[in-house]
């Protein structure tokens, strides 16, 4: 497709229409790849990934309700059992619940884990919907092929508007090009 | 594939980037000179109009030629006011053109100073020397 767009402006250097459709097609080739790199960021992680991270949740919220109720004090004489922590912060006028909260999602968290694991592990499968997902390595290969294909495209767009402006047509860039198109040597530029 | 490092940089491209900033900014304030004038046009067209149809309106002599104020002698009233009137449709039709054309040399503008920030912000993290003059015209 950029290599067209590029057989077609060098056919065609003396039409200025022609000129500006070739640069239509340029941005809209670049508008393409983004949407395709943007695609690839927002797709779905796969369900390996997402239980991962549910097990990683499930064990900083574990850890951090043993840490914060405090049950390592019952070997204090004085020690008469555990309570939730709801600070009253300076102004307020009732206590903040949500540490407390916390502690017990926490707690949810240590004794049912299993039990939670596997619904959460059903309403993933459900979002999923059969859709495979993406694991980390697959979207960090697509995403940096995406972006090199945004690149390339932005640099053929370049290659076009200096073209034009040197033949001393008034055509202004967009104003999101990157500094690396903006100041890639002529000799960079895709022929 | 062509990868962001591997990247031949020309420095030279800022000072092009800069002399398109600086003309875009050069025809963005002739627009806006341009428009100001014509604004000041249409508001002392519409201050001689109003004294036009304020003086037609005193006296029958005045509506039917006259030296009076504001009506030029050997023309009736209606005629001058017609013709005030048309200039004024006129100075609305250019002021319409010059919003459009100041709009568009405006976003040329702003384009045009994005592009050379973006230039120089990447010059700066890959150590490019940066030549005099140029981050005055961002």
């Amino acid at each position: 497709m950029l290599k067209n767009i590029l057989t077609s402006f060098s056919k065609t250097k003396a039409s200025t229409l022609t000129l500006l459709d070739l640069l239509d097609q340029a941005r809209a080739a670049v508008e393409r790849a983004k949407e395709r790199a943007e695609a690839i960021r927002r797709a779905p992680m796969d369900e390996a990934g997402a239980i991962a991270r549910v097990d990683a949740w499930l064990d900083q919220a574990a850890t951090s309700a043993i840490d914060r109720i405090g049950l390592e004090y019952a070997t204090q004489p004085e020690w008469a059992g555990p309570s939730l922590p709801m600070p009253t912060f300076p102004g307020d006028t009732a206590p903040n619940a949500k540490p407390g909260l916390e502690v017990l999602l926490g707690l949810i968290a240590l004794t049912s884990r299993d039990h939670l694991r596997a619904v959460i592990a059903g309403q993933i499968g459900d979002r999923l919907a059969g859709d495979p997902g993406m694991n980390s390595q697959t979207r960090a290969k697509r995403l940096a092929e995406a972006e090199a294909d945004v690149l390339s495209a932005e640099l053929t767009e370049e290659r076009l508007v200096r073209e034009m402006q040197a033949s001393g047509l008034d055509v202004a860039r967009r104003p999101d090009v990157p500094g690396v198109v903006l100041l890639a040597a002529d000799t960079a530029l895709p022929s | 594939m062509p990868n962001p490092a591997e990247i031949t940089l020309d420095p030279q491209r800022l000072a092009a980037l800069a002399a398109i900033a600086r003309r875009s900014r050069a025809t963005l304030s002739g627009v806006n000179d341009a428009l100001h004038n014509l604004r000041d046009a249409k508001h002392d067209l519409a201050r001689r109009l109003d004294l036009a149809r304020a003086t037609a309106a005193q006296s029958y002599a005045a509506r039917q030629m006259i030296g009076t104020d504001g009506l030029p002698k050997g023309q009736t009233a209606g005629a001058f006011i017609a013709a005030l009137e048309a200039q004024m449709a006129d100075l609305a039709a250019d002021l319409v053109v010059r919003e459009v054309e100041q709009a568009e040399a405006s976003d040329a503008y702003s384009a045009a100073r994005a592009n050379l920030k973006a230039a120089i912000a990447h010059a700066e993290a890959s150590g490019l020397p940066m030549p005099t003059g140029i981050k005055e015209a961002a």
